[in-house]
């Protein structure tokens, strides 16, 4: 099982490398980047919004109830704000992504393989990697970004609702802290972390899909491995980005 | 003397250890039409999907025009796969793309043509295949026969010098077979392009071909004419050609009929 596993790791860095190699030389297609972008943004867009508009109003709970005591809530906002930011925004839409595009391109590419499309692409003198991969692996990664931001909105008004009807505090109580306690640091951190586990994702979903084996079984099987290991491939990116943002820190700090 | 158009060296396959092909050699000249014949499993497709440079050999040499297709530069090689054609079997049609749409895409993917040109030269290829009244349907919607059509058509979209054909009659009606037949002919006639296709169909065989190969269990185990295919004393062949219940290709399954 470890050396499956090691298998896998590999040959999933040799595919990106391969991805990034065949697309040093070749002109890329601007419009069906653009098109996969679209796709995965607009795909997601309703999943993202609702996640994130609750994941803001569970902010606000689990903050009320810890800073309540000290009488800090006019805080709750920046607070809430800042951990979405950081940590659970990034997490919640690379699980999103997971669940639905990653799930969705693993069996696309899949069901191309186990029916020869791949192999006509590469029979009719142009590049599947080019052609299919490339732009499906961007995609993903670009469309993160918009939905990164899209969720952080929708979280400040689930933060807000909640904060309103729940905390007992206005709205210009609970924006009024944001732009103090959201700074650079964790807008960077937030972006950092919502790269890194879409290039996770990217990679995982097309290269299971890519090298799908055996028929509609096999396109079943790819289906379920991207969606557990894009699952635990992002929770242990996330505790190896902490784990660097924390080092990094404190190395700027010079502590 | 030129040398031929494709040329296969002691070629050996495997896929997860398991040999599919065993030291077959074979030498086409250009122009000529090669069917290949054999039982289910023998090993017919992927000696195709080697000579179009799907797969590579894990032993022996596949020359296309005397130049070994694996040990060409990645840039050469494409070019080299540029000049081949090849219909799947179940046809790999793409298909979230029109009817159209699949035989633009080579022209767009891999020739400097205009939208102008892409749309005349598709539409052309559809003509020819009886399709262009089907051009805005899906793959899917369309019947059987128009679909290995309209993988003809993509197959032939780029003007390729050899045309590998796998199995271009499986699941048609005999009418429908024959027409496929003769139109393969009738564009490899045009063009002059080597063509080699998979068949287990006798008839669709001599219908097509110069010459032909009988493949059992990974290896090629005659070639010749039709006539000279038809006199092979091997009990395999005799077998093949006869559709006979009992003998040497039925053991271990005709029991279990």
């Amino acid at each position: 099982m470890v050396l499956r596993l090691v298998e896998d790791i590999g040959g999933c860095v040799q595919f990106v490398g391969q991805v990034f190699s065949s697309v040093r030389h070749q002109k890329v297609s601007l419009h069906s980047l653009v098109d996969q972008i679209w796709n995965v943004t607009v795909q997601s867009m309703s999943t993202t919004s609702i996640a994130g508009f609750f994941v803001g109003a569970i902010m606000t709970v689990q903050f009320t109830m810890q800073i309540q005591e000290f009488g800090a809530l006019a805080y709750l906002g920046g607070l809430a704000t800042s951990g979405t930011i950081r940590e659970v925004g990034p997490l919640l839409i690379a699980f999103m992504l997971s669940g639905k595009i990653g799930a969705y391109t693993s069996a696309e590419l899949g069901t191309m393989r186990v029916t020869e499309q791949i192999d006509a692409i590469r029979c009719l003198g142009a590049d599947p990697i080019k052609e299919i991969i490339f732009p499906r692996f961007a995609g993903i990664v670009i469309s993160s970004f918009f939905l990164l931001g899209l969720g952080l909105v929708m979280s400040v008004w689930g933060g807000l609702f909640m904060g309103m009807f729940f905390s007992g505090i206005n709205m210009d109580e609970y924006l009024r802290y944001i732009p103090r306690i959201v700074n650079w640091g964790s807008i960077s951190g937030g972006l950092f972390k919502c790269f890194v586990f879409s290039v996770v994702l990217a990679s995982i979903c097309t290269y299971k899909g890519y090298t799908t084996r055996g028929g509609a079984k096999g396109v079943g099987r790819s289906v379920v491995q991207t969606a557990v290991a894009s699952m635990v491939g992002i929770v242990v990116a996330d505790w190896l980005t902490s784990f660097l943002m924390d080092v990094a820190t404190q190395i700027y700090l010079g502590v | 003397m030129a040398s031929p158009e494709i040329e296969l060296i002691d070629v050996s396959f495997s896929f997860d250890e398991q040999p599919l092909l065993q030291n077959v050699s074979l030498s086409l000249p250009k122009g000529e039409v090669f069917v290949i014949m054999g039982p289910s499993g023998s090993g017919k497709s992927t000696l195709l999907k080697l000579m179009a440079g799907i797969y590579t050999p894990d032993q022996g040499v596949v020359k296309i025009e005397g130049e070994d297709l694996q040990k060409v530069k990645e840039g050469r090689r494409i070019k080299m796969v540029q000049r081949m054609g090849m219909l799947f079997q179940k046809n790999a049609l793409f298909d979230s793309l029109t009817v159209f749409e699949n035989v633009a895409f080579p022209l767009r993917e891999v020739k400097a043509l205009s939208e102008k040109e892409i749309h005349q030269r598709a539409e052309e290829f559809l003509d020819r295949v009886g399709l262009l009244k089907e051009k805005n349907l899906y793959p899917d919607e369309i019947s059987g026969g128009m679909q290995k059509r309209l993988g003809i058509a993509r197959a032939l979209a780029l003007d390729p010098e050899i045309v590998f054909y796998d199995d271009p009659t499986a699941g048609l009606d005999p009418v429908t077979s024959r027409k496929i037949i003769a139109m393969i002919l009738e564009l490899q006639k045009e063009k002059g392009s080597t063509v080699v296709a998979v068949t287990n169909d006798v008839h669709r065989a001599q219908q097509l071909a110069h010459r032909m190969g009988f493949m059992f269990g990974g290896q090629l185990i005659i070639t010749g004419n039709f006539e000279q295919t038809l006199k092979c004393q091997d009990p395999r062949v005799h077998q093949f050609i006869t559709g006979e219940v009992r003998g040497p290709l039925s053991e271990g399954v005709y029991d279990t009929v």
